[in-house]
């Protein structure tokens, strides 16, 4: 039997995760109501009152509040996951809820890695011939100073991992679910990354329409 | 996929080049205003590649995956765990929820909470809303690709065949990671 219950390791990793989810939302939130809406504008540039620009503020509130939750509980889940007892590599590979934190933190991984590259090419000279050089000034502008959104930018589209994994494991049959907090916590939070990413692509189209 | 090429097949195959050709010649139009929202367009220097591969890639996943669900005694088990048929399913299954989003923020911009920004002329008509801003999202189909066949391989489930659809599928699969992963790399943040 590798279904575990929850300990007290458990709930203090929770708590402390809890403690710092809380943090970056305090960190970020008076950061995002006294930098993004101000300059919230049309695609002139021109500034425009918050409510005509509805997607947009949908989405970054969205952003802003779901998202860290997401991403430290999805880190924190997977790391427990991996604590003894637990099923064999291939049993694991088949919950639903291990797949989703799995893919969350992989991913999370490679577009860190991918930052980096990104970071180390704009200030290459070639960075700067770029006609993406200004546009990477510009999806920056409007989150300010506060690194915090930063990080919450940098998830976008985490959630299609999510769901390119979970179509394949739920058409071909292997979805094999396991009566435990831990996986059923995976499921949510890996519904949520993939909600979240279906909201953003939603509200993309809604922009312009 | 072990059945004989039949006329259904060659329509298929046809009806999608005519598809991916026509689409190619609405994004190549001139406009009368730069696209200053869209990057990934065909207008741009990078945009013109990547659009086109994303064309490209597009239609070929969707016929792949159309000819490839037509074969007889299929069995899903086993098809997923191809990586080729993998790849076009994925891709094939995101053009279906960008469709289905596409409709539904038709739907939203007909409420009366828009207020009166005006839009760019690229974007006036649906037709172009679809054809510029879908590319972004289908440039992001690499990430599903790459993420469908980490969860093959890591769950042992990745078994190639030596057949002409499954190398061609893996070979379109490729395609689509490297689309997604230029794009992430030009337009960090904000990858997919």
């Amino acid at each position: 039997m590798t279904c575990r219950q929850m300990d007290r390791m458990d709930k203090i990793v929770l708590a402390l995760a809890e403690v710092v989810t809380l943090t970056w939302v305090v960190w970020v939130v008076p950061g995002a109501i006294g930098e993004s809406i101000p300059r919230t504008g049309n695609s002139r540039g021109e500034s425009i009152l918050p409510w005509y620009n509805m997607p947009g503020v949908i989405g970054g509130y969205v952003s802003i509040f779901l998202v860290p939750w997401l991403l430290v509980l999805s880190l924190v889940i997977f790391g427990l996951r991996l604590r003894a007892p637990r099923p064999r590599w291939r049993r694991l590979c088949r919950q639903p809820g291990f797949v989703a934190c799995g893919m969350i933190s992989a991913g999370l991984g490679l577009f860190l890695l991918i930052w980096l590259l990104h970071q180390g090419l704009a200030r290459t000279p070639w960075g700067q011939l770029s006609p993406y050089y200004v546009l990477f000034w510009q999806f920056r502008a409007p989150f300010g100073p506060v690194y915090g959104q930063e990080l919450i930018v940098l998830t976008f589209g985490l959630g299609l991992a999510v769901l390119g994994a979970w179509a394949l494991l739920f058409l071909g049959g292997f979805w094999r679910a396991e009566r435990s907090w831990l996986d059923r916590a995976g499921r949510i939070l890996g519904a949520g990354w993939i909600m979240f990413d279906v909201l953003r692509s939603l509200l993309f189209y809604w922009g312009l329409s | 996929m072990g059945r004989k090429f039949q006329l259904t097949d060659i329509m298929i195959v046809v009806a999608a080049a005519a598809m991916a050709l026509s689409w190619y010649r609405l994004g190549s139009e001139p406009h009368p205003m730069r696209w200053t929202s869209a990057s990934i367009n065909l207008q741009s220097v990078f945009g013109r590649w990547l659009g086109s591969a994303i064309l490209t890639l597009l239609f070929s996943s969707l016929a792949l995956a159309l000819l490839w669900i037509r074969s007889p005694g299929l069995r899903w088990s086993k098809l997923v765990t191809q990586p080729g048929f993998s790849a076009c399913l994925l891709a094939s299954l995101w053009v279906l929820v960008q469709i289905v989003l596409f409709c539904l923020a038709e739907g939203l911009g007909e409420l009366p909470v828009m207020g009166t920004t005006v839009l760019p002329v690229h974007v006036t008509y649906w037709a172009r809303r679809w054809f510029s801003q879908s590319f972004h999202e289908f440039a992001s189909t690499g990430l599903l690709v790459l993420a469908g066949w980490c969860f093959l391989a890591a769950a042992g489930l990745w078994r190639p065949r030596p057949t002409w659809a499954d190398r061609l599928g893996r070979v379109l699969g490729v395609g689509w990671i490297l689309v997604w992963f230029l794009k992430a790399l030009l337009l960090v943040p904000g990858f997919a």
